[in-house]
């Protein structure tokens, strides 16, 4: 059930790390990891955020979670500014987001048995206590597929799936509104993958959860999203619906990105573009269109003048010179 | 739910039966023999030391380490006594002096059994201080150290620092002043603090109070580097000579002089599980740094420091003994190993068990904390396990 109400909301914001030299640590120059990206994410839909390695999608994400200060910008998350909680406000607020990480490895602490892990944050917010508070652990550990009387175990006796669903079971334990996934099938197998995706899926019905799912893998994301936003050098390229990323991309980036995936249909195969060089460095992006140096199809204008975001019909957003709001059509030809 | 009910019968027969942590480090441990050997002297000499504290001490002791015998000058050991000569109440408990007596008659044995003591309370509250205050100081410096101190914050170090050298020097008035003076800029700097932060208001003057200066972590480290430049032995030898010699004020001082080795252990530790999933996602789930630092950090931080304690120890053994073998420890009436072996040196020709009794005991001891503590870190430190 997608609700009209935006859970999230992110207004440009920025994330950049300073690069500093000397002992007075003078700034020379930053690093922009995240500049300058705007989108929301409505109750009850997942976002997909897809994008290359070092593209910004972690930081991000870490900054959505208020983890990192941003540089600029704003997040409103229920309507209130997150980064202006301080405290106990923002303690509440942390009950309401939660994150679930890529490695099952390094998310979970070795020195504590999984009931602990998962009780942790009950505990700290004082939802329940003693034997209640086992009760829901073990109700939870059971909700995502796991046996309630592995409470007292270590998360080094599990495999990277069973691990990923104990990490599941602690983001859920302080009922969220909202989980950002960071990749969190990336580092498992195929098979186990499949079975982390349909139990997120179960979870958002049963719990009405909203994602931000990030990660580079297209098949998965088109199997999850209800939208999907593609990131590239720290700058949102093209916001879509699923279906309408699908059929039809505008940006010459997704459409790169999408020819680049495999697809089992032979008759889905097209030809695909091969974009040259590598990803600028985001010490120095290059101005105007930050994809300039790599696009197929760039003209004059896209290395002077940088493309402000163009809002098309049902929802879809494209940052491009050569998309034309009235007659949507990718510039690149497949 | 058939799917879930299917997928818990799946994953429970997956799982291996039940290996604590614990378990594991000891079947590698178990297997180092010199580490096992270590261990058991390590529990022995800790027997020994516990039994040597009850049996030494009180007025009238069961072994008096004090007693003087003029008659039953450097006897070997296992001679027994005179019954001519010795009085019944100074005979020794045996019948016989198991470690020989040294030149003024006085029982090796008690003397060792109470040097024993001495030997592991000052190993233990020596790296006890040190691992508190390398804790405390890597934890701060790791876990807080990207925070820049502000102007205020050097300027009340460094006045309650000057107050402290005064009253060290016995300057006291002096002390006083300096105290009070920090005291005053504290509170003026919190005060200033509170009102800047909460009110909004801004005093020009005091701006300069704000001025951000280093980072802790440098501030700490930089500290660090300069402690370790000083000659550690030579730093207590001179600290020593300014205090009162009690064995208390050794063991301080070893410990006040040993903890950098710590403080980088922790940092390090914490720099990189600060970095970890496990850290972040307690921090989204909104777990107090307190909570974070004491629960999942020094948890996972603990083994390396454990492994350099260990050590320690032994190293704080070997101080304290070398600092009594030069006088400079505690102080005589009271027997130390380092002071037996002083003691005996004179006499190293015509009663050599005077020396080699404590030698190789302080041999034997610091030797197996070094093995227990090797065997530690490879049972510990899973990339050092062997195949």
């Amino acid at each position: 059930m997608i609700g009209p109400d935006k859970i999230l909301e992110v207004k440009n914001l920025k994330k950049y790390f300073p690069v500093t030299k000397g002992i007075f640590s003078k700034v020379v120059n930053n690093v922009k990891a995240v500049d300058d990206i705007s989108f929301y994410i409505r109750e009850g839909e997942t976002l997909g955020l897809v994008g290359e390695s070092g593209c910004g999608k972690t930081t991000a994400s870490r900054v959505i979670l208020a983890l990192d200060k941003p540089t600029s910008g704003n997040v409103y998350f229920g309507g209130r500014d997150i980064f202006s909680l301080r405290g106990e406000e923002l303690k509440k607020l942390r009950q309401e987001m939660q994150i679930i990480f890529q490695d099952p490895y390094s998310s979970l602490n070795p020195r504590m048995s999984v009931g602990n892990i998962i009780a942790e944050g009950i505990g700290a917010h004082g939802i329940a206590r003693g034997a209640q508070k086992r009760e829901m652990v073990e109700a939870l550990l059971e909700k995502v597929g796991l046996s309630g009387s592995y409470y007292g175990r270590y998360p080094h006796e599990f495999s990277g799936g069973q691990r990923q669903r104990i990490a599941i079971a602690r983001a859920l334990s302080l009922k969220p509104r909202l989980i950002v996934c960071d990749e969190p099938v990336s580092a498992l197998d195929v098979s186990i993958q499949a079975q982390i995706l349909n139990l997120l899926s179960e979870l958002k019905r049963d719990f009405n959860l909203s994602y931000l799912f990030i990660t580079h893998d297209l098949s998965v994301v088109e199997h999850v999203s209800d939208r999907i936003a593609t990131m590239y050098l720290g700058e949102i390229a093209e916001v879509a619906p699923t279906d309408e990323f699908y059929s039809n991309p505008l940006h010459p980036y997704t459409v790169a990105l999408l020819s680049s995936s495999m697809s089992p249909d032979p008759g889905r195969r097209k030809k695909a573009v091969i974009l040259k060089g590598d990803v600028p460095s985001p010490l120095s992006p290059p101005p105007g269109c930050r994809f300039h140096t790599r696009c197929p199809v760039a003209i004059d204008i896209c290395s002077v003048k940088w493309p402000g975001p163009k809002e098309l019909a049902n929802g879809h957003m494209v940052r491009c010179h050569l998309v034309d709001q009235d007659n949507p059509q990718s510039p690149v030809k497949v | 739910m058939s799917v879930k009910d299917r997928d818990i019968k799946e994953l429970s027969e997956g799982l291996a039966g039940e290996v604590s942590r614990f378990s594991e480090a000891w079947g590698i441990f178990s297997k180092n023999k010199l580490a096992l050997s270590g261990l058991a002297i390590f529990i022995a000499f800790f027997m020994i030391a516990v039994s040597g504290f009850f049996l030494t001490a009180g007025e009238e002791p069961l072994l008096d380490p004090a007693k003087v015998r003029l008659s039953e000058k450097l006897l070997r050991p296992f001679t027994s006594f005179d019954v001519e000569m010795v009085r019944p109440e100074d005979r020794p408990v045996f019948g016989i002096y198991l470690f020989g007596t040294d030149d003024l008659g006085r029982d090796i044995f008690a003397r060792m059994m109470q040097g024993a003591w001495v030997s592991l309370t000052v190993g233990f509250v020596a790296v006890g201080i040190s691992i508190a205050i390398g804790i405390i100081m890597g934890g701060i410096a790791g876990y807080y150290g990207m925070y820049r101190m502000k102007f205020m914050h050097l300027l009340c170090m460094f006045i309650f620092l000057a107050s402290g050298i005064m009253y060290a020097s016995a300057e006291n008035g002096g002390a006083f002043i300096m105290f009070m003076a920090g005291t005053v800029c504290l509170l003026l700097s919190v005060g200033y603090y509170f009102f800047y932060t909460r009110r909004g208001a801004d005093i020009p003057v005091f701006r300069f109070m704000f001025f951000e200066t280093i980072t802790a972590d440098s501030f700490i480290m930089r500290f660090v580097d300069i402690m370790l430049c000083f000659p550690t032995f030579f730093l207590i030898l001179t600290v020593i000579a300014l205090l009162p010699a009690n064995i208390y004020n050794i063991m301080i001082v070893i410990g006040l002089t040993s903890w950098m080795g710590t403080t980088r252990f922790i940092r390090a530790e914490f720099l990189s599980l600060r970095e970890q999933d496990f850290v972040a996602a307690a921090r989204v789930m909104g777990i107090s740094d307190f909570s974070i630092i004491f629960r999942h950090m020094i948890p996972n931080a603990i083994a390396p420091v454990l492994v350099s304690a260990t050590i320690g120890i032994a190293g704080a053994i070997l101080t304290e003994a070398g600092l009594s073998f030069l006088g400079f420890g505690v102080p005589p009436p009271h027997a130390t190993w380092g002071n037996v072996l002083s003691d005996g040196k004179r006499f190293i020709f015509d009663a050599p068990w005077l020396t080699f009794i404590p030698g190789i005991s302080i041999l034997v001891v610091v030797l197996s904390f070094n093995l227990f503590g090797e065997g530690l870190r490879e049972a510990l430190n899973p990339k050092l396990r062997k195949r």
